[in-house]
C-alpha cells in the first residue's frame, strides 16, 4: 500500500513536471530578456544568447527542483512515513523544501558548468586583468556564518550528549553549500569574451545574474540548515525558550522563502522594461 | 592588456606567453603592482593546462619579473631592466622581411600583411 502511495505521489510530481515544461515555464519572453540585459535595446544575437542562457536555468533548475522533491516524498514516504515542508519532527531527507532546494543548486551548478563545444581556432586570446569577483559578496559571507555557526552550534549539542540530529542536518547543509560554492567558482573562473567590447558587457550581464541568484540560494539553504538545526535542538520542552526556539524556526522559514523567491531567474511581477 | 596564443605555431604556447608577458612588462604595459590572474582562471581564459600556465609564472619569477605572494597572487615587479622588448620588434620584421623575399613578394604585399595583422588585434 505504501509503494503504492509512492509511485502515485512519483507520478504527480513528474507530471506536474511535464505539464509546467510544456504550457510554457521556462519560456522566456522579451521582457525576460530585457531585465537580464538590463536594456531592451538588445541585437538580435544578443537576445538569442541571454534566451538561451535563461532558458537553461530555468530547465535545469526546474528539474533539479522536482528531482529533489521527488526523492523527499521517497525517502519521506518509505522511511519516516510521512513528508514535510519546511521544518519538521521527520529529517530533511523527508523535508521537500530543503531537498527541491538542494535540487534547484545542483540544477544551477549544472547549468553554469554545462558548454557547448567551441569551434576549432588556430588563435586563443585572453586579458591579463582580473575577472570580476563574486557578485553579492556579504551575501556569501552571511551564507558562511550560518553553515559554520550550525555546524558549531550542533557539534556543541552533540558534544554536551543531546544527540547527534542537529549535526547531520548541520553536515547535510554543508554539503549542499559547498555545492553552491562550486557554482560561484565556475561562475568567476569561466572564460570570458575579450575581442568585443558588446560580448564582455553581455557576459558580465549573465555572471552578475547568475552570481547574485546562487549567493540568494547559498545563503537559503544556510539559514534553512541553521533552522532545521535550532528546531531539533532537544532539550526545549517549556518556558521562554520554547517561545524562542519557535520564533526562531518561524523567521528561518520565512526567511528561506523570500530568499528563495528572490533567487528565481524570473524578472519580478512589477518590473517594467524601461523603454528604449 | 590582452595576449594571443597562435596554436599552429612551430613556437610552444608556453614561450609565446612567457614572451608576451616579458613584453608587456618591459614596455610598462604592465606596471609593477599589477596582480596577473590566478593560473586557473588564465588557463581556463586560454584554454591551457593549468600546469603551463603555472610554468609561465615560474619561469617569469625566476627573471625577477613577477613575485608570486601567495593567496595574494603574482604581482608585476619593475621590469625597466628588461631591453627586449625594441629588438624583439626588430627581429620580427626581419622574419618578415625574409620571408616576404623568399615568397617573392615585394614590400607592398609585406606592408598589407602587418597592416593586416595590426588590424585583426
Amino acid at each position: 500500500m505504501a509503494s503504492f502511495g509512492i509511485l502515485l505521489l512519483a507520478l504527480g510530481i513528474i507530471i506536474a513536471a511535464g505539464l509546467s515544461l510544456a504550457v510554457g515555464g521556462t519560456h522566456v519572453s522579451a521582457r525576460d530578456v530585457a531585465w537580464l540585459a538590463g536594456t531592451s535595446d538588445s541585437s538580435p544575437a544578443e537576445t538569442d544568447v541571454y534566451s538561451r542562457y535563461l532558458q537553461r536555468h530555468r530547465v535545469h533548475r526546474l528539474v533539479g527542483g522536482l528531482l529533489g522533491a521527488l526523492f523527499a516524498v521517497i525517502a519521506g514516504t518509505r522511511w519516516y512515513g510521512s513528508v514535510s515542508f519546511g521544518v519538521g519532527t521527520n529529517g530533511p531527507l523527508a523535508d521537500m523544501l530543503f531537498c527541491g532546494l538542494s535540487g534547484v543548486l545542483v540544477g544551477a551548478f549544472s547549468a553554469e558548468t554545462f558548454r557547448l563545444s567551441e569551434p576549432p581556432s588556430a588563435t586563443i586570446s585572453a586579458s591579463l586583468t582580473q575577472h570580476a569577483g563574486v557578485a553579492r559578496p556579504q551575501l556569501i559571507r552571511a551564507a558562511r556564518v550560518s553553515s559554520l555557526g550550525a555546524l558549531l552550534g550542533s557539534a556543541l549539542v552533540a558534544a554536551t550528549g543531546n544527540g547527534l540530529t542537529p549535526l547531520w542536518i548541520a553536515i547535510g547543509g554543508l554539503v549542499v553549500a559547498l555545492v553552491a560554492e562550486a557554482t560561484q567558482s565556475a561562475i568567476t573562473g569561466r572564460r570570458r569574451p575579450v575581442l568585443s567590447d558588446r560580448a564582455q558587457a553581455v557576459d558580465l550581464r549573465m555572471r552578475s545574474f547568475a552570481g547574485t541568484s546562487i549567493a540568494r540560494l547559498q545563503l537559503a539553504v544556510a539559514v534553512l540548515t541553521a533552522t532545521w538545526a535550532v528546531s531539533q535542538v532537544p532539550g526545549v520542552d517549556a518556558g521562554p525558550l520554547t517561545l524562542v526556539q519557535a520564533l526562531a524556526v518561524i523567521t528561518g522559514f520565512v526567511i528561506t522563502v523570500v530568499l528563495l523567491h528572490r533567487a528565481s531567474p524570473r524578472p519580478p511581477r512589477k518590473w517594467i522594461a524601461e523603454p528604449s | 592588456m590582452i595576449v594571443h596564443l597562435d596554436t599552429g605555431s612551430p613556437v610552444p604556447v608556453f614561450e609565446q606567453l612567457r614572451s608576451q608577458i616579458e613584453r608587456l612588462i618591459a614596455s610598462g604595459q604592465l606596471r609593477p603592482g599589477t596582480k596577473l590572474p590566478p593560473i586557473r582562471h588564465l588557463a581556463t581564459d586560454l584554454g591551457l593546462a593549468r600546469a603551463t600556465v603555472n610554468k609561465v609564472y615560474d619561469a617569469l619569477a625566476r627573471e625577477g619579473l613577477v613575485e608570486t605572494a601567495g593567496r595574494h597572487g603574482t604581482i608585476v615587479l619593475d621590469g625597466s631592466k628588461v631591453t627586449t622588448a625594441a629588438s624583439d620588434l626588430s627581429a620580427a620584421a626581419d622574419t618578415v622581411v625574409v620571408i616576404a623575399h623568399q615568397l617573392g613578394l615585394d614590400a607592398s604585399a609585406a606592408h598589407r600583411a602587418l597592416d593586416e595583422a595590426l588590424r585583426r588585434l
